[in-house]
């Protein structure tokens, strides 16, 4: 099957949908699990039928500085206390959840596992925050500048010891993790490399939340990086590293990795580092080029990487309208199935892929799909109104709900094999007399309750 | 509707579907024959180990402290532990949070392994932990030692819960080509949870899911996720069977908490043979002494539970602890009052079978390799010790290449 499946020949050619080959759900339902967490009822509608073109547009096409949720944010924040770390994550998965700009949040947490920055270490939450917020606003902009922030980011001055890095006592934390983690890869630099590189990062310090710089303790004398001499400060070594041609191939293939492929070709690699140099490190027309390729919707991308349990969590939480559930329940799910938001497990990160699935978590996905489904208890502040969704969107058979959930989550895309499956569920009776499926109170309750938790439990659900 | 196994094996999964299938395939393993006759007819074959990963880098020298040394207390002017120790000869004492190990030692039944470390060593906490995990120093592998050990040396059954790891992400080590280990976190969400309200569906819905994740002839990621959901049910299936545990101590949370969880395992005798938990906070590069102080007394207090609660129960002489780390730290401390990256470090082996003792030279602190320790012990060496001596197969085919087993079991 898949085996085969090979990167198309024009992959890097804007998909434009015809006649013959229309934008349809497979794409819009692709697009949207990679950029958005996944979509809801009314993201497919919106856009099926559209272009790549449009949608890339409408997803990437905000002002970050403008915050639509900003006014209710306010509100529960007078209430809620950002010194407290839960409340920080609490604050990410409303965002999450509720955003019209899913895209955003995407984009901030692609940052926050390159960056691999945790709360273990980092002991004022709301600099974590701040951190979030630093990869909320520039995430899409110059990947240049956000280096140099991240660099002077009072999380990371604490997360990789930059506060300790000063002129004559240096600490190489950061200089090494810079390079090895964030823009190079190992094998790519030297130990001297290393130790001259944390000299040009020395002076930086915190002063209460904020990171401050003192010309005593910045180490001003002559360092060689990459065989270069100058007294470079900070900026100019973010500015040396990234002239390295491994910089633009690192990014390349993590934004890949991340949005596409998680093996992604050397060929691929290359194309899209040659579009960092040439777009001068700016994020957005990298991704935009990206996500409107017919490599983006081939055959070899789609389904080709496994969910992250934000992805289940969130991505199945959406496709529910109506449905609220709490922060803390999403919050503590994904913890679970091993991706405790803001606390990653190493400096490199979550390992994603393969790693996010072992029998622990499997069941674990499971059961939040029963968790969604059944939408009980206190985890819930409001459940959806499946009653007036099936008036909604005119659901009146068995073959109705299972064709509406399935191209929800599925696209529609699942085997004769399975559908027959869910198609014995509904029909099922303790009577054991098969009958035509019908909706009463109860045959909502449970049955299409059932349903979402088999359609959940699927192998397929599973990946993005 | 089953794939056959010649039509998995072409996809690349190995057997790794077939025992997947094997509720449904049943003794299929069982045909194979054990890869090595137990070499030595004196040791137990149920024998357990049970490996605690120190996540970070642990210091060494502050762990076992060279306390006469004065390069130590000269390259550590504000780190160098002073005073509290727990002394363990003329020369070497514990860490003032290891009293509990300091108990062990006098009994007999800790072995500390002195400088064990490998050849070109690597500072990158993820190539050195990758070292660590396969047993290869040199090329990048995809299979952990324990799981080359699980898949190549307990063929001859179909157990499910031949390794167990007590977390939510698998280490390395336990990468295994056929049947997936299991991670656990905690029992209560080890099962199939079912909608209590459709009783009269709730057969058929767990049916249903069995039968979604069989594994067929799919993508490679959809056979992938088959398998291990399809391990998963079948583990949850035997783990239904436990009864409720009560420990003979108090462990402590954190690391205590997964070792009971694990001791709880090896009492009711799943034919579990390897366990895994980790505990992290090692990577110590500034103001170390008390953080670090406090993990190992973690450390400490949670293994001399765990085996005080396994002796209570009987199983003390079957089960054996290995602790290590992916690199020691510096001699020199930095700036921050913490330390960076380095080399050799002590391993830890603990056991009610484990002849107590220092093993190892203790590596020099004048004669450095740009000023890190020089290994005495290849860490393999421990490795090989505990499977030869203890897990009773023939080490050389488990890490590819004859290490000299040491004398502590």
């Amino acid at each position: 099957m898949s085996d085969s499946v090979t990167p198309p020949s024009d992959a890097y050619s804007e998909f434009v949908p015809t006649e013959s080959e229309p934008f349809s759900v497979r794409h819009v339902g692709h697009l949207y699990r990679r950029m958005a967490f996944g979509a809801t009822p009314e993201d497919l509608d919106r856009f099926v039928g559209k272009s790549p073109a449009e949608t890339v547009d409408q997803l990437l096409g905000y002002d970050p500085d403008d915050d639509p949720l900003d006014a209710q944010l306010q509100q529960i924040i007078g209430l809620i206390s950002l010194n407290r770390i839960e409340n920080v994550q609490d604050w990410w998965f409303f965002r999450m959840m509720n955003s019209p700009r899913p895209a955003q949040e995407r984009v901030a947490l692609f940052w926050h596992n390159h960056f691999a920055t945790s709360a273990g270490k980092v002991d004022q939450p709301i600099l974590m925050h701040n951190q979030i917020e630093l990869f909320r606003k520039r995430g899409l902009g110059s990947f240049r500048e956000l280096l140099v922030a991240v660099t002077r980011d009072p999380a990371m001055l604490i997360w990789l010891d930059g506060r300790y890095n000063r002129k004559g006592k240096p600490n190489e934390n950061y200089g090494r993790e810079v390079m090895e983690l964030f823009t190079l890869g190992i094998g790519n630099y030297t130990e001297n490399d290393v130790k001259q590189l944390a000299r040009a990062f020395t002076g930086w310090s915190l002063k209460g939340t904020e990171a401050s710089f003192d010309p005593k303790q910045f180490d001003d004398g002559s360092k060689e990086i990459f065989g270069q001499h100058g007294t470079f400060n900070d900026e100019q070594a973010v500015g040396l590293l990234l002239t390295q041609p491994a910089a633009p191939r690192f990014i390349a293939r993590s934004l890949l990795k991340e949005f596409v492929h998680p093996h992604p070709t050397e060929e691929q690699v290359n194309h899209y580092a040659g579009l960092v140099v040439a777009h001068d490190w700016e994020i957005k027309p990298v991704l935009q080029e990206m996500l409107t390729s017919r490599l983006f919707y081939s055959e070899w991308a789609y389904r080709a990487k496994i969910k992250s349990p934000v992805d289940i969590v969130i991505g199945g939480a959406k496709g529910l309208p109506g449905a609220k559930p709490t922060t803390s329940f999403l919050r503590d799910a994904t913890a679970k199935m091993g991706q405790n938001l803001l606390y990653p497990p190493t400096v490199k990160g979550w390992d994603g892929e393969e790693s996010w699935i072992n029998a622990n978590t499997v069941l674990l996905r499971f059961n939040f799909g029963l968790a969604l489904a059944e939408q009980r208890g206190q985890d819930f502040a409001a459940r959806a109104d499946l009653d007036a969704w099936l008036k909604k969107h005119d659901l009146k058979s068995a073959d109705d709900i299972i064709n509406h959930f399935t191209r929800l989550y599925l696209d529609g895309r699942i085997s004769g094999e399975a559908n027959a499956k869910l198609q014995q569920y509904v029909a099922n009776d303790p009577s054991k007399k098969p009958k035509p499926f019908e909706l009463t109170p109860i045959s909502v309750s449970t049955k299409i309750r059932g349903i979402l938790h088999l359609i959940m439990s699927m192998p397929e659900f599973q990946l993005a | 509707m089953h794939t056959s196994r010649r039509q998995l094996l072409q996809v690349g999964l190995g057997s790794a579907a077939a025992i997947a299938l094997s509720s449904s395939v049943p003794n299929f393993v069982s045909q194979f024959a054990y890869a090595n006759a137990a070499a030595n007819a004196d040791i137990s074959n149920d024998n357990v180990l049970v490996v605690v990963q120190l996540t970070g880098g642990n210091d060494g020298l502050n762990t076992v402290i060279p306390y006469r040394s004065d390069e130590y207390h000269k390259g550590r002017p504000y780190i160098a532990i002073k005073d509290k120790y727990h002394t363990l000869s003329d020369q070497l004492a514990l860490n003032p949070g290891m009293g509990a190990f300091k108990g062990l030692f006098d009994e007999g039944r800790l072995a500390v392994v002195n400088g064990c470390g490998y050849p070109d060593p690597n500072r990158s906490h993820f190539r050195s932990m990758e070292i660590w995990q396969t047993a290869e120093t040199v090329k990048a592998k995809p299979d952990g030692w324990l799981g080359h050990y699980i898949d190549h040396c307990l063929r001859g059954t179909d157990n499910p819960l031949k390794g167990v790891n007590v977390g939510s992400q698998l280490p390395q080590a336990l990468v295994s080509d056929l049947a997936p280990v299991p991670c656990i976190q905690s029992l209560d969400d080890f099962r199939v949870r079912l909608d209590g309200a459709a009783s009269q569906d709730v057969k058929l819905e767990e049916e249903i899911i069995r039968q979604l994740n069989e594994v067929r002839n799919q993508t490679p990621s959809l056979q992938f996720l088959s398998r291990q959901a399809t391990n998963a049910i079948i583990t949850a299936d035997n783990l239904r069977k436990l009864q409720a545990y009560k420990p003979d101590v108090t462990y402590p949370y954190g690391l205590g908490k997964q070792l009971q969880l694990i001791a709880q395992l090896i009492d009711a005798n799943m034919g579990t043979r390897i366990f895994y938990c980790q505990i992290g906070g090692f990577d110590t590069h500034a103001n170390q002494p008390s953080q670090h102080q406090y993990q190992l007394n973690q450390v400490s207090e949670s293994i001399a539970a765990f085996y005080k609660d396994l002796a209570a129960k009987g199983h003390g002489e079957k089960v054996a602890v290995m602790c290590f780390s992916e690199f020691g730290r510096r001699v020199a401390q930095n700036n921050s009052n913490g330390t960076d990256h380095g080399t050799a470090a002590p391993m830890f082996v603990v056991g009610g079978k484990v002849k107590g003792g220092l093993y190892g030279a203790y590596p020099s602190l004048s004669d450095l390799d740009s000023g890190d320790l020089k290994y005495t012990t290849d860490f393999r060496r421990v490795y090989a010790t505990l499977l030869d001596k203890w897990l009773n197969v023939n080490s050389a085919e488990v890490l590819g290449n004859r290490f000299e087993p040491m004398m502590f079991l």
